[in-house]
Parts: structure tokens; C-alpha cells; sequence
């Protein structure tokens, strides 16, 4: 903080930014308390592990834990690749501000820039109705992974753009293949920005919901397969809230559970990427 | 030390070739609108050292990457006139071919974030050296003939970030001759280390006559006298770097012809 | 293909092959925005006519088993909720960014910041869960049934504020330093030169940044649809429900069949152009203000 010469205005636009501070602090913290209040009523080992009784008023949800993890693996084991794959054309194989890289990054910002609901739709008729998927674990994986790509392929990019040109100059008088640099130097050395991505991606998927509800669909039960329908933590809490009555105490323990995992998440990342925000 | 790098020696001089002498004509590169070097000529005799100075910002370094073709790497240039290594243009030889030919020792030191020894072993495998027996045995030798064996032959798979500045510049020296190259081109090399770990650095570099030909681009006036057979002077003209003297070291010190090399030389300029 | 490609360090096959793999999931990431677009106009495709489109944006009348689609009381509903998000997030985004950029004591930036990290990363269920049995039942205290364009705003406002905040406050990281240490030179005040010299430096990713925050806050769907009641009528006060055109396709979409299916498919195709032209507007906003700062 340099020193300044103070005046009047100052110290009024001083009081107003604290009050803003103030003020929205409060009330994250008012949002958050009363999920951790709601949600520790209702928390119990049982909860965590037990099957959903009674439309999910009573119970578990188990079975939801496995279908959030089934879908998010669907989602990643596609999002990754393509992600590492369209990271890598980026800053590897497109002409720097060239036409075709110009039009890859201009087609990923308006991609994430879809609405979650349009993803849902688009989920719906292309996964579901058209690939004959039907309502799925592997219909809302796939659905997902369209909506995380973008990010991913961001974070991953810049990254991979970190990495010191001084090995770039180094491997290209050696005349080291393209293959090799990647593989040897590259991405060795992007790979905690790329870990860092997997981890955004997949904390930004366990939030999502309007996406889910027309591809992966609502039902409760333990999946057998990716071809079952399958709920997600994020799903069951719209679902209780809004169409089971008196499901608000299990809605409230589930919100816990979810912000935790999510708080564990963004915990992790720090580690693995100290000085970087997004 | 010494006897390792006399055994190094040997092995090159047995080599019965001459290395081949580089010639660069007519040559001028441009990024987008501006012109870095116009017009330049250059002649490297077979063996020997070849100091290119001037003021920073004049095409020097330009001009040495293109050498081995990195300045054609750099998207939007337009490079004009020839490059030649023993008489055959770049253009016609394969990059691969060409930087084994050609090998390039950069200002700041940058070897791979791998071991000491993976750093001379990984450009190998990757141009074809087969046998994981012949590749210990060849960065063997780089590695004594920048005198750097003694050092760290009890630390081959220590990461090469851990040596110490003047240490990791001549393992990327070694790395630069464990291809076993003709010409060597070297960026300024000694000027990011300081004073001891760069009299070792010229040490290495002032062995190679002979057995290789040599272009420098150095700063230090001081050394270019001490190494270089012959020197080229630099100068920015109209915006546009350009050679404007050339010839043998000595006579470029002490009866230079154009006048701006005469005070650069004598230290009054630049 | 030499003009789209970096040059060849070695033409190898291996390298040959990787490259092809490569550009070919590149191909298929670049052209999935594409197919979306491309399958929501097909399935709207039947009401998509000449005298229908007006009718879509200027009807009130949203009867769907009646064959009547009139969006104009659901895009107004998606309109007010979002503005009143933006209204809140907007002041209040950016001057939580300036508030931790440059009045803050390290350690209350930091926190703050780690706070609103937190916040962007909840999910919009837990944000309309906690609107829904903490928000709702006090607004309904002041006026109205509580579910209404008020509870819409406030918990998409609070939704927005991490986002905007956190993008103005990358804006401004961008601007040197040097800046700074030029309006103190010249003996300004703080706020002066926050106001005089860092904001207007960082205008353009600062508005480019909220464009692209509306166009979030517009389709956002699970929380206003949880707060906002519902109710297709075109707002007479914040205290009434609204029904945002978002909320609509997820509650109708499970039983829509024929042409009321279609429709939902169109008031989709409306929220994806929308929200394109407001990505256009901030690449645009990026680069004309760019010039100035």
C-alpha cells in the first residue's frame, strides 16, 4: 500500500467501501451459517452412507454420492482429453493470432457463455433423444463435459503458455520433435496448472443442475450403469426444496455436504496452484 | 580435469575433416515493419572464432539465429539473402539435419528441467542415437570436454537446476556438443555469469578452435580480443542494424578504417 | 497449411500423427457451440414463421395447451430480475474490488477475497434453497408472497457480486503500477486516483467483464426459478412473482409435447442469441476501449 496524500473524500469513500465490506460479508456469512446450521440438524454418518427413504425426507444419499461421482467421471473422462488436445492447438500447432486459432477461442468463450439450461435442452434433444441415450448418467456426463470444456481448455492454455520460453529456444536448436517437447517439457511442466483445471472443472460441474435435470433425470436409486438415470447431490437439493414438502431439512443437510466437498476443493487448489487466482 | 579434457581433445582431432565455414550473404530480416539487419555479410573460415559485437539492439543475435534457422521460427518474419554452412544453403537441409550441424549456446543458461545427464541423453535419443550404452559414453565426453566430468560425474541424476550458473551454462555447452556439430553459434554466453564462472565458460569456448568454426556475439570487447580471430562491428543505421566493419581482431583494435568502429573500440561509444 | 501451422521443428511421423489427432479434438471443441446452435434452430424450426416471431417477444399471453406463446411477460420477468441483480452486483462488485485492491489491510483483502472466491463456487441451488426459506418468507413480511422479482434480484445479485467483483479486481491487477506511482506523484488523494487514474486505465475489461456477468445473470436458472414465484404476469411491482423465460423451459420441458415443445426450444434459441450478442458486445467493448485504457 503506497502512502497517498488523504483528503476529505477520502476518508467518506473509505467508510462507504468498509460498510460494503461490512454488509457483504454479513450476509455470506448469514447464507453460510444457516446452511451449516440447517445442515448439521439433519447430518449424520447414516445420512452419508444410508439409502433415501420417504422421498428423500428421511435416509440417505448414498446412491446420490455415487451417481454425482459416476456422472462427473463421465464428464472429465471427456472433458480432459479434449481439453489437454484443444489446450495444446492453442499454444501449440495453431499459427499465433492466426485466423484459425482466432476462431477456436472466439467459439469457446461463446460456448461458455451458453446458458446452463440451453446445455440442458441441447442435452435433452442431441443425448438423450437423438444419440437414443435416453435419460443417463452417460446423457448428463456428456452434457456436462460440453459446459466445462471451455473452462478447462482456458485455464489449461494459460498454463501452458507459463512455461519458460528460454526451454523452447533450448529444444528448438536441438531440433527436438514436437512430440517429445510436449511430452518430455511441456506439459511435465504445465502440470499443476493442469490439475488445477481438472479441479475448477470439476468443482463448477458439482454445481450444476439445470443441465442434469433433462439428461441424467431425477431418480434416486443406486445406478446399476452409466445407461441408468441418476440423481446428483445438486439435483436431490432442488428436488427437496421445491417439490417435496417438509424436504427442507434434508435439502439443508445435502447443501452442507455439497458447499464442504466444494470448500475441500478450493483448499486443494490452493495448494496445488499457491499464487494464482481465477 | 586436465586429462579428461586432453582425452576429449584427442577424440576430436582425430577427426580427419576440417569443419566447414559459414557464409552469410546479402541477408536481411524483417518483423512486420521492422527491419532488424540489412544487408549483411558475413564469412566464418573453417575453424575459426568469429566475434560479432556491437551496441545491444543492432540484429547481432538476429542474425546468429538465423544461422540455424530459429529466426525463421518467429511468426511474421520475411528473411531475404543466403546462409550458407560449407557451401550448401539451410533452406536445402532438413532442421533436424541442420542443428546437428549447427549447435546454439544461448545468453541465459537453460538446460531442461531434467538430470545432468538426461539433459545430454534426451537430444541424442532424439536424433537417433540408439543404445542406451553409446549415449552414456558420447555425454561422457561433452561433459569432459567443457571440463565439467570431475564435477558432477558423483551427481549425473541430480536435476541440472540445482548446478550453480556457470555450471549449468556449460552443460548446455556440453549438451550443444554431445551432437557432435561443425559450427557452433553462441549468444552472448558468458554475460549472465559472473566473473569466474565466465573465464571457465571462455575457456571452453577458446578450446574449440580448430575443431569447430565459432560465432559469438559478445558485449565484452575485452573478451572478443582475447578469443576472436576475426570480428564484426555492428551499428544501427536509420533504424536498421548493419555490419559496418569487418576483418582480423587486431586490426580492427588498433587501425580500425570507419570511424564510429574506431571510437566504439576505443571505448567511446556504445 | 504452411499458413495455419507453426513450422515443423521435425516432419516426423510420429509428430505427423499427433498433430492430426490433435487439431482433430480441436475441430470437434470448436464446433460443438456450432451443433448447439444448429439443433436448437431445427427444434424450433416449425414456429419459427414470419408472422410468428413478433408474436414470440410482443404476447402476453403464454397459454401453451391453447396454442399460445407469448413470451413478452416471461422476457420481462428475465429482464427486472436481472436488472435488480445487476443493480446490486455492479456498484457493490466493483467496489468490493477497490475495497481489497487498494483500502484494505492485507489481511481483511485477503480474507475477503478468499470469501468471494467461495461464494462464486456455491451452487445457484444452495443460493435459491437459502432465498427460498430464509429470503422469501421476509419479503413476504414486507409486502406480497415473498416469492417475487425482489427475492429474484437479491439472491441472483448476491450470486453475481463474486463474479463481478473478482473480474473487476483482475481489470485492475492489470494496470501497471506505474500508474499509481504517477498520480501520487502528481499529489493526488486515493480515491482520486482510484477514481481518476486505475478506473478508467481498466474501463474496458471492467465493463467487458459485466457484459459478460449479465449475460450469467440472464440465464441463470435454478435460483431465480426457486424465489421468483412463478407466476406468468408481467411484474406491476418488485414485490410481485415473476416467471423468468429460464425457469420456464425447466418447469415445462418435462411435459411439453407438439408445438408447445417447440416453443420452449425457441424461448431457448432467444436466451442463447441473447447471450451471444452479449458476448459480442463485450470482444467489442474489449477492443474499441482498449485504445484509451
Amino acid at each position: 500500500m503506497v502512502k497517498t496524500v488523504s483528503s476529505n473524500s477520502d476518508g467518506l469513500v473509505s467508510l462507504v467501501l468498509w460498510g460494503l465490506f461490512s454488509l457483504v460479508t454479513v450476509v455470506s456469512l448469514w447464507m453460510l451459517g444457516d446452511i451449516l446450521l440447517l445442515g448439521l440438524d439433519h447430518l449424520s454418518l447414516d445420512f452419508v452412507i444410508g439409502e433415501p427413504a420417504d422421498a428423500g425426507r428421511n435416509g440417505g444419499i448414498a446412491p446420490l454420492i455415487v451417481s454425482t461421482l459416476l456422472v462427473l467421471a463421465v464428464c472429465m473422462a471427456v472433458v480432459i482429453p479434449v481439453g489437454l488436445a484443444t489446450a495444446l492447438a492453442i499454444t501449440e500447432f495453431l499459427a499465433p493470432e492466426g485466423r484459425w486459432q482466432a476462431t477456436l477461442l472466439r467459439s469457446l468463450d461463446l460456448l461458455s457463455a451458453v446458458p446452463s439450461i440451453v446445455f440442458g435442452l441441447f442435452g435433452y434433444a442431441f443425448f438423450a433423444i437423438q444419440l437414443g441415450l435416453g435419460f443417463s448418467i452417460l446423457s448428463g456426463g456428456l452434457a456436462l463435459a460440453c459446459m466445462a470444456l471451455p473452462l478447462f481448455v482456458r485455464i489449461t492454455a494459460s498454463a501452458l503458455a507459463m512455461v519458460p520460453h528460454s526451454y523452447r529456444q533450448a529444444a528448438d536448436a536441438l531440433a527436438i520433435s514436437r512430440v517429445s517437447w510436449c511430452a518430455r517439457i511441456l506439459l511435465p511442466q504445465s502440470s499443476s496448472g493442469i490439475a488445477a483445471a481438472t479441479i475448477l472443472s470439476i468443482g463448477r460441474s458439482l454445481a450444476e443442475t439445470a443441465v442434469l435435470i433433462f439428461t441424467a433425470g431425477y431418480v434416486m436409486r443406486m445406478p446399476d450403469s452409466l445407461m441408468d438415470s441418476g440423481r446428483t447431490l445438486a439435483v436431490h437439493i432442488y428436488d427437496l426444496s421445491m417439490n417435496v414438502s417438509g424436504g427442507d431439512p434434508a435439502a439443508g443437510a445435502t447443501s452442507l455436504v455439497l458447499v464442504v466437498i466444494l470448500v475441500v476443493l478450493n483448499l486443494i487448489t490452493r495448494k496445488v496452484l499457491p499464487d494464482r487466482t481465477f | 580435469m586436465k586429462t579428461s579434457a586432453a582425452e576429449a581433445q584427442f577424440g576430436r582431432e582425430a577427426r580427419l575433416q576440417a569443419p566447414p565455414g559459414v557464409r552469410v550473404e546479402n541477408l536481411t530480416v524483417r518483423f512486420g515493419q521492422k527491419t532488424a539487419v540489412a544487408d549483411a555479410d558475413l564469412t566464418v573460415k573453417s575453424g575459426q572464432i568469429l566475434a560479432m559485437v556491437g551496441p545491444s539492439g543492432c540484429g547481432k543475435s538476429t542474425l546468429l539465429a538465423s544461422i540455424n534457422g530459429i529466426t525463421d521460427l518467429v511468426p511474421g518474419v520475411v528473411i531475404s539473402g543466403q546462409r550458407l554452412v560449407g557451401n550448401r544453403p539451410i533452406d536445402t537441409m532438413s532442421s533436424g539435419i541442420l542443428r546437428r550441424r549447427v549447435g546454439m549456446l544461448f545468453q541465459k543458461p537453460n538446460p531442461f528441467p531434467m538430470s545432468i545427464i538426461e539433459n545430454l541423453e534426451f537430444p541424442l535419443r532424439e536424433h537417433g542415437v540408439r543404445g542406451r550404452g553409446q549415449r552414456r559414453e558420447q555425454a561422457r565426453d561433452a561433459l569432459a570436454q567443457v571440463g565439467l566430468w570431475g564435477e558432477v560425474k558423483d551427481r549425473l541424476k541430480d536435476p541440472a537446476l540445482t548446478l550453480s550458473g556457470g555450471q549449468q551454462q556449460r552443460l548446455c555447452l556440453a549438451r550443444a556438443l554431445v551432437l557432435e556439430p561443425d559450427v557452433l553459434l553462441l549468444d552472448e554466453p558468458c554475460s549472465a555469469l559472473d566473473p569466474i564462472a565466465s573465464a571457465k565458460v571462455e575457456a571452453c569456448i577458446d578450446s574449440l578452435r580448430g575443431g569447430y568454426t565459432v560465432v559469438i556475439v559478445t558485449h565484452n570487447l575485452a573478451q572478443a580480443r582475447r578469443i576472436a580471430d576475426e570480428m564484426v562491428v555492428f551499428w544501427v543505421e536509420h533504424d536498421v542494424g548493419r555490419i559496418i566493419e569487418a576483418g582480423p581482431t587486431e586490426r580492427l583494435f588498433t587501425a580500425p578504417v570507419h570511424p564510429t568502429t574506431r571510437a566504439y573500440c576505443k571505448g567511446l561509444a556504445g | 497449411m504452411a499458413m495455419i501451422l507453426q513450422r515443423f521443428r521435425a516432419a516426423r511421423a510420429k509428430d505427423l500423427f499427433v498433430q492430426s489427432a490433435v487439431l482433430l479434438f480441436a475441430g470437434v471443441a470448436a464446433i460443438i457451440v456450432v451443433i448447439i446452435g444448429v439443433y436448437l434452430f431445427l427444434e424450433s424450426a416449425p414456429l419459427l414463421t414470419g408472422t410468428g416471431i413478433p408474436g414470440f417477444f410482443l404476447d402476453r399471453r403464454w397459454y401453451p395447451l391453447e396454442g399460445e406463446f407469448g413470451m413478452a411477460a416471461m422476457l420481462a420477468g428475465t429482464l427486472s430480475v436481472t436488472a435488480l441483480a445487476m443493480l446490486l452486483a455492479a456498484p457493490v462488485g466493483i467496489a468490493a474490488a477497490v475495497f481489497m485492491r487498494y483500502y484494505a489491510p492485507p489481511a481483511f483483502a485477503s480474507f475477503y477475497r478468499r470469501l468471494l472466491e467461495l461464494l462464486s463456487g456455491i451452487p445457484s441451488v444452495v443460493f435459491g434453497f437459502w432465498g427460498l426459506i430464509v429470503l422469501v418468507p421476509l419479503i413476504a413480511k414486507l409486502d406480497g408472497p415473498g416469492a417475487s422479482v425482489l427475492a429474484g434480484g437479491l439472491v441472483l445479485g448476491l450470486m453475481i457480486l463474486p463474479l463481478v467483483s473478482l473480474s473487476t479486481d483482475s481489470s485492475l491487477a492489470q494496470v501497471p503500477r506505474s500508474h499509481w506511482l504517477a498520480g501520487t506523484a502528481l499529489g493526488l488523494g486515493r480515491w482520486a486516483i482510484v477514481r481518476k487514474v486505475m478506473i478508467p486505465s481498466a474501463a474496458s475489461g471492467i465493463l467487458a467483464g459485466m457484459v459478460l456477468q449479465t449475460g450469467r445473470a440472464l440465464g441463470e436458472t435454478m435460483a431465480v426459478l426457486m424465489v421468483t414465484g412463478n407466476v406468468v404476469q408481467l411484474p406491476a411491482s418488485v414485490f410481485e412473482p415473476v416467471r423468468a423465460l429460464t425457469s420456464n423451459i425447466a418447469l415445462e420441458m418435462a411435459y411439453a409435447t407438439g408445438d408447445h415443445r417447440t416453443a420452449l426450444f425457441v424461448s431457448g434459441l432467444i436466451l442463447l442469441v441473447m447471450t451471444a450478442g452479449l458476448v459480442a458486445v463485450a470482444a467489442v467493448i474489449q477492443r474499441r476501449l482498449k485504445r484509451y485504457g
